[in-house]
């Protein structure tokens, strides 16, 4: 057996490689789409006209208030949304009679698309940000609070009754050995429902045009400027790049401190 | 007297799908005194432990008893020590922490502190207090585990097969380990084992279970004096007639 493991230094290297032979298709793409493409098509303009068109007819002011009004809306309903699942995940996860009773009523709200949930928002809410908000929650609250019904259940029994054992009050027990042992249920729960949330987040405000990076896609969908409307998809991808690397690694520190990792 | 079991009878399984493992078992525990309970696997040996330990309600008609007052749930004053030491430990909390527990409500920080670390000293962790769990051996997690029983200074202790998943070197450091410390701080312990040997070695009676369902099939005295040693205690005549008798009942005369 050859025994020369690769020093660190290489791997990363060789790591960062691989995520630039990932880049290579996207880049291939943009090339072609350039080559192709023209500044006037009125379908495919080239990706050159996107970042101009931004700032046409001092259109520029409204991009920075609608990237934080997204940012907002989006991060509000995720956190909302984490909080409510957690809660509603342990509640019928340590208690098999709240399963049953809420059960049913669960999943007729999970199956209904979110997209149906917008008219009867706005209707009740107005067009507003609670509005989008609470259309986002509704969205991104199931894979929360399945994952942590199913972290709950997972608990191994031995720990359940060390808590016991040791006499730890109600709020301790959930405090300190039940939300602990949850977390990372709850964290993959959060990663899978962070892309919900923001899809969720650009399409109420392009059905609804209230504020934020999708009412101002439709804006220059309605309005015909294509390069406008590609700039801003490549803006609403780049929002969901960051927050999925920083939910991630948030991911990744919880895992080591359980001592997963080991796996 | 620290536990007092009469006509003691328990289930287990699902409501309505319940199989009775234990039957009269009815057993008197002295305070400061080391019981070891033994038998065939299933026998009830962990459910008998679990009453004790509040954990488990027995059927109506039993009656526990630990210092006089009914068991109704966990009792004041009485730990337990797991044998999954992955389950009972919390791989998030350090190793202080981990002890710190069940202090935590009851005494404030430097009080608190004081006694983990002294507990710590106590099972020879003092320098591995800022460790996690999953970075020690088992035999160092399970003297976590023992630190943490320890740390609120119960009057007796329930180990339910606590060195059953470690090897046989470790083990032997440890049952020296506990001895001294029970000695150390007069703790009642009711062990439970599937090791004659260990049984003989720690306890003042060996408790045997046997039937279906169970009853106390023995109840065996260890007339070794103390403080135990591995080879002179082993090597002593009481020891073996202690194991032998246990021997006997388990598996019968062969």
């Amino acid at each position: 057996m050859h025994r020369s493991g690769r020093p660190t230094g290489d791997s990363t290297r060789g790591r960062r490689f691989e995520v630039l032979t990932g880049l290579v298709p996207l880049v291939v793409l943009v090339i072609v789409w350039e080559i192709i493409g023209s500044p006037d098509s009125p379908f495919y303009p080239a990706p050159s006209s996107w970042w101009p068109a931004l700032f046409t007819r001092g259109q520029g002011e409204d991009i920075i208030p609608a990237i934080i009004d997204t940012t907002r809306t989006f991060s509000l309903g995720l956190v909302i949304a984490t909080i409510v699942g957690v809660t509603i995940g342990i509640a019928v996860g340590v208690s098999a009679r709240t399963d049953r009773a809420f059960g049913p009523m669960f999943e007729f709200a999970r199956a209904l698309p979110p997209a149906a949930m917008v008219p009867v928002a706005t209707l009740l809410l107005g067009f507003d940000e609670p509005m989008k908000i609470v259309v986002v929650v509704l969205a991104a609250v199931w894979p929360i609070m399945l994952n942590t019904r199913t972290g709950i259940r997972s608990i191994d029994p031995v720990r359940l009754d060390m808590a016991r054992s040791l006499r730890l009050s109600r709020r301790r027990t959930i405090g300190s050995v039940l939300l602990p042992a949850v977390m990372p249920a709850v964290l993959l729960g959060v990663r899978v429902a962070t892309p919900v949330a923001l899809v969720i987040t650009l399409l109420v405000e392009y059905l609804t045009g209230v504020n934020g990076v999708g009412a101002l896609v439709g804006d220059a969908q309605r309005t015909f400027q294509p390069a406008r409307v590609y700039a801003l998809i490549v803006i609403a991808g780049l929002i969901s790049l960051v927050v999925n690397s920083l939910v991630r690694s948030a991911e990744e520190r919880v895992r080591r401190r359980h001592g997963v990792e080991r796996e | 007297m620290s536990f007092e079991c009469r006509s003691v009878r328990a289930d287990v399984g699902a409501v309505g799908a319940n199989r009775t493992v234990l039957d009269d078992v009815s057993l008197d525990v002295a305070s400061g005194e080391f019981v070891s309970i033994m038998g065939r696997s299933g026998v009830g040996k962990t459910t008998l432990l679990r009453v004790l330990a509040g954990l488990q309600e027995p059927s109506a008609g039993s009656t526990v008893r630990f210092e006089g007052r009914p068991v109704d749930g966990p009792p004041d004053g009485v730990s337990l020590v797991f044998q999954d030491y992955t389950s009972a430990l919390l791989p998030w909390r350090t190793v202080a922490a981990n002890v710190e527990l069940p202090l935590e409500g009851h005494l404030s920080k430097p009080e608190r502190s004081e006694r983990v670390a002294a507990t710590l000293e106590m099972v020879g962790l003092a320098d591995r207090a800022n460790d996690r769990p999953p970075q020690l051996s088992g035999g160092m997690q399970q003297r976590v585990q023992l630190a943490r029983a320890l740390a609120s200074r119960p009057a007796a202790l329930l180990m339910d097969e606590p060195f059953g998943a470690l090897d046989a070197l470790t083990k032997s450091d440890l049952e020296d380990e506990l001895l001294a410390l029970v000695a150390e701080t007069s703790t009642t312990v009711v062990f439970v084992t599937h090791d004659i040997d260990e049984a003989v070695y720690l306890s003042d009676r060996v408790v045997v279970l046997g039937g279906e369902p169970a009853g106390i099939a023995a109840d065996v005295v260890v007339d070794c004096p103390r403080p135990r040693t591995q080879i002179r205690t082993r090597e002593s005549a009481e020891f073996l007639a202690a194991r032998s008798r246990v021997h006997e009942v388990i598996f019968g005369t062969r």
